[in-house]
């Protein structure tokens, strides 16, 4: 009963931030100058009327609270329109596009986050020796490394110098695969680059964050009276020290799930490789309004379903925040 | 998808790298023994996958709506146009024959008798009548502009058209038949769509008669094309033709180096074009293009930018204040012409070579702008007039060239030493070609003219009906121009048709509505240890109005001996293998740390 009101009082204001955001999406790229079919006329063999007919056919033309009436009725029925560029559905392109994202990026969240943990533990843990100062310079010098570089730097030297991956690209093309594995070992050896950029580039973050979260827990007094209670200094670490050191760092992990699947759009130019962020950046360029609507709306819900796992998690992890 | 060619090789033969190179030089010596007998045998054989890498990607096949270059370039291939530019860029008969009429007004087309489309279809003279009609009709795309001057087309038989062009017949006809966005299409398919149905086609599968059949796009990967066996005038070598989609050029560049693509076919920096030169397997080319990247002032009456730039005497001391030898050397390396006349070498006989030049001279630039009225008695460092007008301009560049920023901070110090002002300034396409239409708000932007081969409408974007239908980029208007614009469409003889044209260039230098910055080069980069047989026009190796190379490219060696040698790093287990050996060892060296650590305790 409890939890009931508590997901209320979570979920009601989720779904009013998702309605906001969905009209503010509308506003933002209507109010950009120009419309998708603007460079069509820069080709001097296209009659001028093309323009008002290709509005017409899209809906384009019908007055900004109509087409904003539609947006949303369609939003709802899971209709997100046909793109102006490709002229295939949204749906379709959208979520290929976010699954390829959701490849990439989940293994590196996951190994940037177990890996930025520990070195954050550790080096909180052992602090003032050789051990802290490398793990810190190495997280700060990851952190601040351009995505785009370290990818190019990754390329040359794997791809082209040691030829052990290849440059880009998801799959190898004209290749058929005799089993499911040897499917997954060609998708693998793809992932291998960008995941390491990425986990690299982002692991950085993570491990400051639980550096610093750990140095405090370490200097709380629970933390001394567990040590006067005679318990060793690992299992101090694992039990009190790791889940109270966690809490803001889940917070920094709820802000960046919902983020990175837009965010990994340098790992993802860089590589070639074919993800939502891409997608969007794309869609910017060319003014096509129902592919950004869609992967943005694509986009907002899994920052809002994130926001929400969280608070969730969040209340599980600190049994001070009650239901 | 043949499945036997790409079966992977890797699992069950691959060669160390030691192996490698014992083996690659002895089997360097047997192709060389092997080449005599190949030539002597002279077909090629069939087979290989050229892989193209491309940044933009296709954005339809629809002929009608599309407006991406590489679109044209798929559709020249799974299409057939009644003509096709010779490598001189002359206009031949492709799809058949023609016979002309003695006065120009008739052209009789015969159609190649076992031509088909990919379905099975025959492709007949109703097909061609069709395209004509249907964009007669319609009005639709830029088809609209290639049957303008056609009257009428009749069908005798299955295989002849006639075809009737209106009164008075105008120059530069052979054109409208040879561009890839016009093909022949098939009635069957078409017919059955209206017109607003039109403007939302996929069109793929795309229904072709040309040399390549539509295979399979992956958007944002990859589109592919096999060859059609069945093409009436014999199939290409190549099986397939893939357009690999970069999002990155540095990466394409690596792709390129390592071998997972096998040409770049147009863009490539200048920069990289020098990096490149080291690689014994690559080779780089450049040709000439009808691109020409313009400063482009806003010359229109009515519109809202800085009117100082009506005035011609300013346009010329911008003219004089540019040395654009000077960076066509820096930034781009020498890869560009400089310009002279707004029309580029590429049009041969129409471009013409003894235009006056403006000379780079800050001191003549200085003078016009004191002719013009424009002074700077309190040192500002800014020239005005009596009324008041300031020579400070906002000058916006098209974010997608990089390169040109760093020209145009350059333009911005030599133009501040005449006591001009530009304010530049980064934007998007889209959003200057919102500012320029209709509203004319803007004062001057760096922009780029892409016309193709057609003489006629290169020179019409500077017309005053070009203003009114939202064509022209600076909004320049000037009926002495209109009249030779005119004249020469109207002049059928080819050296009088020349003279107009090469009077209209020195009119316009004079002018100087748009300021032509330099002519653009196609540069393209290629291995050549898969493919051979490219073949070198005007707008590169690899193009849509090139067919000569899509047709005659082969692999450089038999199919056999490239199939064995051709495994890849990609396409085996290893790199997995590495990788997952890697990180186990990472976690368990972490592992082993731990555990020592909680044993010192």
């Amino acid at each position: 009963m409890v939890l009931r009101e508590y997901l209320q009082r979570r979920v009601v204001p989720a779904l009013v931030t998702l309605f906001v955001v969905m009209t503010l999406n509308f506003l933002l790229f209507h109010a950009m100058p120009g419309n998708p079919f603007t460079l069509l006329i820069r080709d001097p063999r296209m009659p001028p009327e093309m323009r008002a007919r290709l509005a017409h056919a899209y809906g384009l033309d019908a007055p900004l609270q109509l087409q904003y009436l539609l947006y949303f009725q369609n939003a709802f029925t899971g209709n997100l329109g046909i793109s102006l560029v490709y002229k295939i559905p949204v749906t379709a392109l959208v979520s290929e596009r976010l699954i390829n994202t959701l490849i990439l990026v989940t293994p590196a969240t996951i190994l940037s986050i177990i890996i930025g943990t520990a070195i954050g533990l550790l080096s909180g843990w052992k602090r003032g020796g050789k051990r802290e100062v490398s793990a810190l310079l190495f997280s700060l010098v990851t952190y601040s490394l351009p995505v785009f570089w370290l990818g190019m730097i990754f390329i040359m030297f794997f791809a082209v110098t040691m030829r052990s991956f290849p440059t880009s690209g998801i799959l190898t093309y004209g290749l058929t695969y005799p089993n499911f594995l040897s499917y997954l070992s060609d998708l693998a050896a793809h992932l291998v680059l960008p995941t390491s950029v990425l986990t690299l580039v982002l692991l950085g973050q993570y491990a400051l964050i639980m550096r610093s979260s750990a140095v405090d827990v370490l200097s709380q007094d629970y933390v001394l009276t567990a040590k006067a209670k005679g318990f060793s200094e690992s299992r101090i670490v694992r039990t009190t020290v790791l889940r109270n050191a966690l809490l803001p760092l889940i917070t920094l992990i709820g802000l960046n799930l919902g983020l990175i699947v837009a965010g990994a759009i340098q790992t993802e130019t860089v590589f070639s490789y074919p993800g939502v962020g891409r997608l969007v950046y794309e869609s910017v360029v060319t003014r096509d309004y129902p592919v950004l609507e869609g992967a943005f709306l694509a986009i907002s819900v899994s920052v809002i379903v994130a926001n929400l796992i969280t608070d969730l998690l969040y209340a599980y992890f600190d049994p001070r925040v009650r239901y | 998808m043949s499945t036997k060619r790409y079966i992977r090789t890797g699992e069950t033969f691959r060669l160390s790298d030691t192996q490698m190179k014992i083996l690659y030089p002895l089997i360097l010596c047997l192709l060389v023994l092997l080449a005599p007998i190949n030539v002597q045998g002279q077909a090629f054989a069939d087979g290989g996958t050229l892989k193209v890498g491309i940044i933009t990607e296709p954005d339809t096949l629809n002929p009608y709506v599309t407006v991406t270059i590489q679109s044209f370039a798929v559709l020249s291939l799974v299409y057939d146009t009644l003509g096709k530019y010779d490598t001189d860029m002359k206009v031949v008969p492709w799809l058949g024959s023609w016979d002309i009429s003695a006065d120009g007004s008739t052209w009789t087309f015969h159609l190649a008798k076992n031509a088909m489309w990919s379905d099975g279809t025959p492709l007949t003279s109703a097909d061609v009548k069709f395209t004509y009609d249907f964009a007669i009709q319609n009005k639709i795309g830029t088809a609209a502009y290639y049957v303008s001057s056609v009257k009428s087309v009749e069908t005798p038989d299955d295989s002849t058209v006639v075809l009737t062009r209106k009164t008075p017949l105008t120059a530069g006809f052979e054109q409208t038949l040879a561009y890839p966005a016009f093909p022949v299409i098939p009635k069957h398919v078409w017919e059955k769509l209206s017109t607003d149905q039109i403007l939302k086609f996929e069109n793929v599968p795309a229904v072709g008669s040309g040399p390549f059949v539509f295979n399979e796009w992956k958007r944002g990967e990859y589109l592919s094309l096999k060859a059609n066996a069945n093409y009436w005038k014999g199939r290409p070598h190549l099986d397939e033709v893939v357009f690999r989609i970069f999002k990155s050029f540095d990466t394409m560049l690596a792709a390129l180096k390592t071998g997972e693509i096998d040409v770049i076919p147009a863009d490539v920096p200048a920069l990289t074009a020098g990096t490149l030169a080291g690689d014994p397997n690559i080779k780089v080319i450049s040709s000439p293009d009808y691109y020409t990247r313009i400063f482009t002032p806003n010359d229109n009456i009515n519109g809202t930018g800085n009117r100082a730039l009506l005035d011609a005497r300013v346009r010329r001391a911008f003219q004089y204040a540019m040395d654009r030898d000077f960076l066509a050397q820096t930034i781009h390396l020498g890869l560009v012409d400089p310009a002279v006349s707004f029309i580029p070498p590429a049009y041969g006989i129409w471009h013409n070579p003894n235009v006056k030049p403006y000379p780079f001279n800050l001191t003549i630039a200085a003078q016009l702008l004191e002719q013009a009225g424009y002074t700077d008695p309190k040192n500002t460092g800014v020239r005005s007039n009596k009324e008041g007008l300031r020579l400070e301009f906002n000058y916006w560049v098209n974010n997608r060239w990089p390169e040109e920023m760093r020209a145009a901070s350059q333009v911005q110090q030599w133009f501040s030493q005449v006591g001009i002002k530009l304010n530049v300034q980064a934007m998007d396409a889209d959003t200057i070609t919102a500012y320029n239409y209709p509203v004319w708000k803007y004062d001057i932007y760096f922009w780029g003219w892409r016309v193709g081969p057609d003489i006629s409408k290169r020179l019409w974007v500077l017309t005053t009906e070009a203003v009114t239908s939202e064509w022209s980029a600076s909004g320049w208007s000037n009926s002495a121009y209109d009249d030779l614009w005119n004249q020469q469409l109207n002049t059928l003889d080819q050296t009088k048709r020349q003279a107009i044209i090469w009077q209209m260039q020195d009119f316009i230098q004079q002018e100087s509505p748009e300021i032509p910055f330099y002519h653009m080069k196609t540069v393209a980069a290629y291995r050549i240890d898969k493919f051979a047989g490219y073949v070198s026009m005007t707008e590169g190796i690899l193009s849509e109005v090139n067919i000569w190379s899509w047709m005659g490219l082969h692999l450089v060696t038999p199919a056999v001996v490239t199939e064995t040698t051709m495994p890849t790093a990609t396409s085996d287990n290893t790199p997995w293998i590495v990788a997952a050996v890697a990180i186990i060892v990472a976690i368990a060296a972490l592992g082993y740390a731990t555990m020592r650590r909680r044993k010192a305790e």
